[in-house]
């Protein structure tokens, strides 16, 4: 007998524990969401400013990387594409009802500009202009050009010509005339006042928007600058405050195509005059190759020029799956056509990062758990005032009456003393 | 413990049951089912159908108020319209004219005068009070009047409120024991149904 209780009890023991830990066991996120103000890539080396996330089992939220990257400079250090500017990166995610829901808001805004409590709003007010610029990019440290790859015509004939000794000198100063290149001047600047993405999440649905503040005074659109050597600028285009998902920054980008071209051509040869002079006039027809060749190299790169060379997404927006979404307030690549030497865009920008859901529901068994049922049966009845409503306790019906009754008394000692004054002086 | 004690306390149990059974037995014998209970009082018949009350009638305290649906609060408790001259209809509670389940109103007591409910607990056993609904005016005749203590009535909050009665039954709640700062009881007034006037009668 004795044996048997036991037995059951240990039985029941086991299942109540098996009971208590499995959910624990099974939880996983219900809610999720991530947050990221800045990643720049140069040649692929990336940085940013971390990414914040938030998750959510049903058991509370967990988060990472809370508080970083207060600003641009502080995440970025020396950074030539931006300037100082604050950076906002924060990310939510909770349970209501049992059900899974997460938010997430990433931006810059200029100096002065500061940070707002996420939530369904914008995270960034605007502070002063913040300035997108690559106009002194440094392109020096990048492994644009590769012995394999522009250069590849004449690595494979350098070594039959006398001056094959002189392939690392030529290759250096080839680089350092890249990093003076166009390429290295091309200036794209726009003036934000914030530029900011943020998602919402809940089971079977994921929302996002960007949000891009500028600070020209016009409302509705915010100027992007071209700028090409020599000072010659050129409007890119007028992008929505508020742009639709995935808008393509092209307007007017095939117009310079030609100019990006003859100063490639200007830049290179200037270059290489000087490098070059000592190896007398064999290395006019190295020069002129290696011109026409990484020219040719790149000229294809460059048509269409909005593909190949500068590519630019306002409020990208992306599915994983049906209910989750990655928004990028702005995503920009400077010649992706770079992608087949190094791997990757030769810059990659994006601003606003955020990631929210997919979302699920707790399970069933904490559902029911929920303290609902104490509330369905009131336990109290609270049906009792002081005093009518605006009328203070202590002055009921029957000091009321006495109030009035005393005034009607003083009012009519008033009158008899009245009469009483008219007849003793008739 | 050796065997004859666990017989000893289980002869126990077994004849404690077998007295529990007789006493039960004979309580269904004197005490009245449910079912006649809920049998039509004469002069009056079943409501068509339930539906949701709309005035609150009550003759010997000259109470005619209207009735608007409540809901209780996340932290269960029931608070009646914010105009004292007003009946709360507990919504998750009995329509009027239901057969089971139980009906509950709530009014305002107010201290200096003016409350709905302020004379509740001046109603006495057999006293009528009278529900109009839309499809008829439902008449209750008054069974209990009792005060309790506000921790007295949660711990009575599942015989109070609980929709399990097999029979329906009114219930009219409000507040007293005003202490000059609060009020620390509840007047609670049962009623069951009669039923609606049928017309003969009611001409």
């Amino acid at each position: 007998m004795r044996s048997s209780l036991r037995f059951a009890s240990i039985v029941g023991a086991f299942a109540l524990s098996t009971v208590a830990i499995t959910p624990a066991m099974a939880a996983a996120p219900v809610s999720q969401a991530g947050a990221n103000a800045v990643y720049l890539a140069v040649a692929g080396n990336g940085q940013g400013t971390g990414t914040v996330t938030a998750t959510n089992d049903g058991s509370g939220e967990k988060k990472n990387n809370v508080g970083t990257a207060p600003t641009v400079v502080g995440a970025l250090g020396n950074n030539p594409v931006l300037k100082a500017g604050v950076a906002a990166q924060d990310a939510t995610a909770g349970v209501a009802d049992g059900a899974g829901n997460s938010a997430a808001c990433a931006g810059l805004a200029g100096e002065d500009g500061s940070v707002v409590k996420i939530g369904s709003g914008n995270c960034l007010k605007p502070g002063k202009a913040l300035t997108l610029s690559l106009a002194n990019l440094d392109l020096s440290n990048t492994t644009l050009i590769q012995p394999g790859t522009a250069l590849d015509p004449l690595t494979s004939q350098l070594p039959a010509l006398p001056v094959g000794q002189t392939l690392g000198t030529v290759t250096a100063a080839i680089e350092d005339a890249i990093a003076g290149t166009p390429l290295g001047e091309i200036g794209l600047s726009g003036n934000f006042g914030a530029l900011q993405a943020r998602c919402t999440a809940s089971p079977g649905t994921a929302q996002g928007t960007a949000n891009l503040a500028n600070t020209s005074g016009d409302d509705q659109h915010t100027p992007i600058t071209l700028s090409l050597p020599g000072g010659t600028s050129v409007i890119l285009a007028k992008i929505p405050v508020n742009p639709a998902p995935n808008t393509k920054v092209v307007t007017g980008l095939d117009t310079v195509t030609q100019d990006i071209v003859n100063a490639l051509k200007t830049q290179f040869n200037d270059a290489l005059d000087g490098v070059a002079a000592p190896l007398d006039t064999v290395v006019d027809a190295i020069q002129d190759q290696l011109v026409t060749n990484l020219v040719a190299q790149l000229q294809p790169a460059l048509q269409p020029l909005e593909q190949q060379v500068l590519d630019i997404t306002l409020n990208k927006q992306t599915h994983p799956t049906p209910d989750s979404i990655k928004v990028n307030a702005l995503d920009l690549q400077l010649l992706p056509a770079a992608q087949a030497a190094v791997g990757s865009s030769l810059v990659n920008l994006q601003i606003g990062n955020v990631a929210c859901g997919p979302s699920g529901r707790v399970a069933s068994s904490a559902a029911v758990a929920a303290p609902e049922a104490p509330a369905a049966l009131p336990t109290s009845v609270s049906a009792g005032y002081a005093a009518m409503p605006g009328q203070h306790a202590g002055q009921g019906d029957d000091s009321s009456n006495a109030i009035v009754l005393g005034a009607f008394a003083l009012l009519m000692a008033g009158a008899a003393g009245f009469i009483s004054f008219r007849r003793l002086h008739r | 413990m050796n065997e004859s004690v666990w017989d000893a306390r289980i002869a126990t149990w077994m004849s404690s049951l077998l007295v529990l059974c007789g006493v039960l037995a004979v309580a269904g014998l004197v005490l009245p089912s449910p079912a006649v209970e809920a049998a039509p009082t004469p002069g009056y018949q079943a409501m068509a159908a339930p539906a949701k009350p709309v005035r609150l009638v009550v003759p010997a305290l000259k109470i005619r108020a209207p009735i608007l649906p409540i809901e209780v609060t996340p932290q269960a408790v029931l608070d009646p319209p914010r105009n004292p001259r007003d009946v709360g209809w507990w919504q998750r509670s009995a329509r009027p004219g239901a057969t089971k389940g139980q009906t509950v109103l709530t009014g305002h007591t107010v201290h200096t005068g003016g409350g709905v409910m302020d004379r509740l607990g001046k109603l006495r056993k057999g006293q009528l009070v009278r529900v109009v609904t839309p499809k008829g005016t439902m008449t209750y005749s008054t069974t209990r009047v009792v005060t309790w203590s506000k921790a007295e009535l949660a711990r009575r909050a599942v015989s109070i409120f609980a929709q399990t009665r097999p029979t329906n039954r009114l219930v009219l709640i409000t507040c007293s024991g005003w202490t000059g700062k609060d009020y620390t009881s509840n007047v609670v007034v049962f009623a069951k149904p009669l039923g609606v006037r049928e017309k003969t009668a009611a001409a």
